[in-house]
């Protein structure tokens, strides 16, 4: 299905890719249905289905931040319908400043990767914050030189 | 708004389906104990309005920064 977004133009998604958050997102009730779009690894968008503007930057967060948990409650297990902890997929959101950019480690998103079902989730763990500065990014991809056309 | 008085180890039942214990009373807090359907997230009302907030900013970023910091030159 085509899906319009104000950043990428009109692009087109696989309709059996559609990440579903029941709850929406907190602070967007209304939205349920996104997509995850590949950037520039490990960077991806989380993009909503049905507002072309709003978009999350996501990415793993344990690439970054190695000794980083999540602990996920039951409840969440069972909301999400998580039955092999391997269908677990983290997100965190990153946030980009001037200067700065910072990724959420307070409220990671869990994704069901075996029904695509999802869930912004606000961890009780108070070692982490919802604005932690991110170290360098790892350059998996080419050099960053080799961009220049 | 409904305001009642309970005790220590008393509970408030909200239609069928929500309960909530005074586990313990202390100087200046109350320690609760909740039960709730697990469709219907419970937070600490200050850290979810942080939460909102900084997902209405996140949700927003203007992809020409993320760019700068990824060091991604315009292509054009």
């Amino acid at each position: 299905m085509k899906v319009a977004t104000t950043r990428f133009g009109e692009i087109e998604i696989d309709e059996g890719k559609i990440i579903t958050f029941p709850l929406g997102i907190p602070g967007f009730p209304e939205l349920k249905r996104y997509f995850l779009l590949d950037y520039k690894d490990p960077i991806k968008w989380l993009h909503a289905v049905d507002d072309p503007d709003v978009a999350f930057i996501v990415m793993d967060p344990f690439s970054l931040f190695p000794a980083y948990s999540v602990d996920i409650d039951d409840e969440v297990e069972l909301f999400l319908e998580i039955k092999e902890p391997t269908d677990t997929v983290i997100f965190t959101i990153l946030t980009v400043a001037d200067t700065v950019v910072t990724a959420n480690l307070k409220a990671p998103i869990i994704v069901n990767s075996s029904n695509f079902k999802a869930a912004q989730i606000l961890l009780e763990d108070d070692r982490y914050s919802f604005k932690v500065p991110l170290p360098a990014l790892p350059s998996k991809t080419e050099p960053r030189h080799s961009e220049t056309a | 708004m409904l305001v009642l008085t309970r005790k220590t180890g008393q509970t408030i039942t909200i239609g069928d389906t929500i309960q909530i214990k005074i586990v313990e009373i202390g100087n200046g807090f109350v320690k609760l104990g909740i039960d709730a359907p697990k469709d219907m997230p419970i937070y600490r009302e200050e850290l979810y309005e942080k939460l909102k907030q900084l997902n209405q900013e996140s949700a927003r970023m203007d992809i020409d920064k993320l760019k700068n910091f990824l060091g991604v030159k315009e292509e054009r």
